[in-house]
């Protein structure tokens, strides 16, 4: 099962730090969906997957936020 | 405690001698210099002097001057617009808002396209999307980025071969690095090196004018003296610059996890350094970095008035959060560099602990 981390409603550095915080105990191939309304998240969520060799899998916009769904680590499906 | 300004990229401090200058041009120099009489001859004179020297020491014809850089900018779109046949205005991706802005407007105004060209992840224009424009139009960009650093591309073979012209601000480059010489205008701001606002430079490359009648003509003799100062020293200051930055850079990519640090290579402006740190507010490590005696910029939003992250961070795939940009003064101590380093990991070390940071 996926977590699913809830950033609504924090400011930068916040969603980053949860997202971060979670990766550090997720093994590699794991899938994270964080939700964020902070509008850097847009550019930082992608920059973040970058320097922690993560793979941004997925991002949506939804009612005013927006969903990233973030592989972790390498993963023999990527 | 000593207290560094390390934000000084596009606006240096004013030093006593531009100070004096600046006094001594507005006791000379008040009058407008269209009057019929000896203190505006005497203006006039001073203007004239002012203009001829900046485009000398610039490479071009002549000079003119206008009260700031959006109007500078305003002016040089639009005349190169009703001089020539250009079909479209661009302007790039990392060009700051007020020049993309301006030029857009100006391009409306002359019912002329605009576009904004790509770049890759260092800031350059994209050089094959720049070269699928073939008809003559108007580039309007930055001899090198004011945030990254980033020189930007040469377009000379696309200039010639599409007919093209290229408006240049080069005010943050002026001095540090050679900028190249197939511009039309170069936009000058003196208050980047060290010279009080009021009189941005336009130095037409193509053409000999008299500098038209300017009131600010303080401003004006002002910026000559001081370009002129600072030219005669500004190859040893870039030296000086570029190894307190490399230095800066490794120690700080060797004791800090997770940072994203953009500027100090070799074809970078010498003097600036862009450095975003994981898990860190950005605005957190500006105001104890300042208490500790270091003014530096940011482009992060939560440092920033309007609350919007730098563009140029966005549009190069840069972190944009824990954002801290460094424009060294000339003659920066060595003690300033040790300590800057020092205080920064600290800074860090602490935010990052108080966020929880992984």
């Amino acid at each position: 099962m996926n977590d699913v981390l809830d950033a609504r409603g924090t400011r930068c550095p916040y969603p980053i730090v949860l997202l971060g915080r979670t990766a550090a105990r997720c093994t590699p191939g794991s899938r994270v969906v964080l939700l964020s309304d902070d509008p850097v998240s847009v550019h930082d969520v992608l920059a973040w997957c970058r320097m922690r060799e993560a793979h941004l899998d997925d991002v949506r916009e939804e009612d005013g936020y927006w969903r990233f769904e973030v592989v972790i680590g390498h993963s023999p499906d990527l | 405690m000593s207290r560094f300004v390390l934000d000084c990229a596009i606006l240096r401090p004013i030093d006593d001698q531009a100070r004096q200058w600046h006094a001594a041009a507005q006791e000379r120099a008040w009058a407008a210099p269209a009057g019929g009489y000896h203190e505006a001859k005497m203006a006039s004179a001073l203007l004239q002097q002012a203009g001829s020297t900046l485009a000398t020491l610039s490479g071009g014809k002549s000079a003119q001057f206008a009260p700031d850089i959006a109007s500078a900018i305003d002016r040089a779109v639009s005349r190169l617009l009703a001089r020539g046949d250009y079909r479209r205005v661009l302007t790039t991706a990392v060009d700051s808002l007020m020049l993309q802005q301006h030029s857009a407007a100006a391009a409306a105004r002359a019912g002329v396209a605009h576009a904004v060209l790509a770049v890759d992840g260092t800031g350059r224009i994209d050089m094959t999307a720049l070269r699928e424009v073939a008809e003559p139009s108007l580039l309007v960009t930055h001899a090198a980025n004011q945030e990254i650093g980033t020189v930007q591309a040469d377009v000379s073979a696309w200039l010639a071969q599409s007919h093209s012209a290229l408006i240049l601000d080069g005010s943050c480059a002026f001095g540090w690095v050679p900028i190249p010489a197939d511009w039309s205008v170069l936009i000058l701001d003196p208050r980047a090196w060290g010279s009080p606002a009021g009189a941005t430079v336009l130095i037409d490359g193509k053409t000999t004018t008299p500098t038209a009648d300017f009131n600010n003509v303080p401003a004006a003799v002002t910026a000559g003296l001081t370009a002129e100062r600072w030219l005669h020293s500004s190859s040893t200051a870039a030296q000086a610059a570029a190894t307190a930055i490399r230095r800066i850079r490794t120690l700080i990519q060797q004791q800090v996890a997770d940072v994203d640090i953009r500027g100090g290579g070799d074809d970078d402006l010498p003097h600036l350094l862009s450095i975003s740190v994981l898990y860190v507010d950005a605005e957190a490590l500006q105001t104890r970095l300042d208490a500790r005696g270091f003014a530096v910029g940011s482009g992060s939003a939560c440092a920033s008035r309007s609350g919007q992250p730098s563009h140029v961070l966005a549009a190069i795939g840069g972190l944009t959060s824990g954002n801290v940009r460094l424009g060294l003064p000339p003659d920066l101590p060595q003690t300033a560099v040790q300590r800057f380093v020092a205080d920064f990991i600290d800074v860090v070390d602490e935010v990052r602990a108080e966020v929880g940071a992984p």
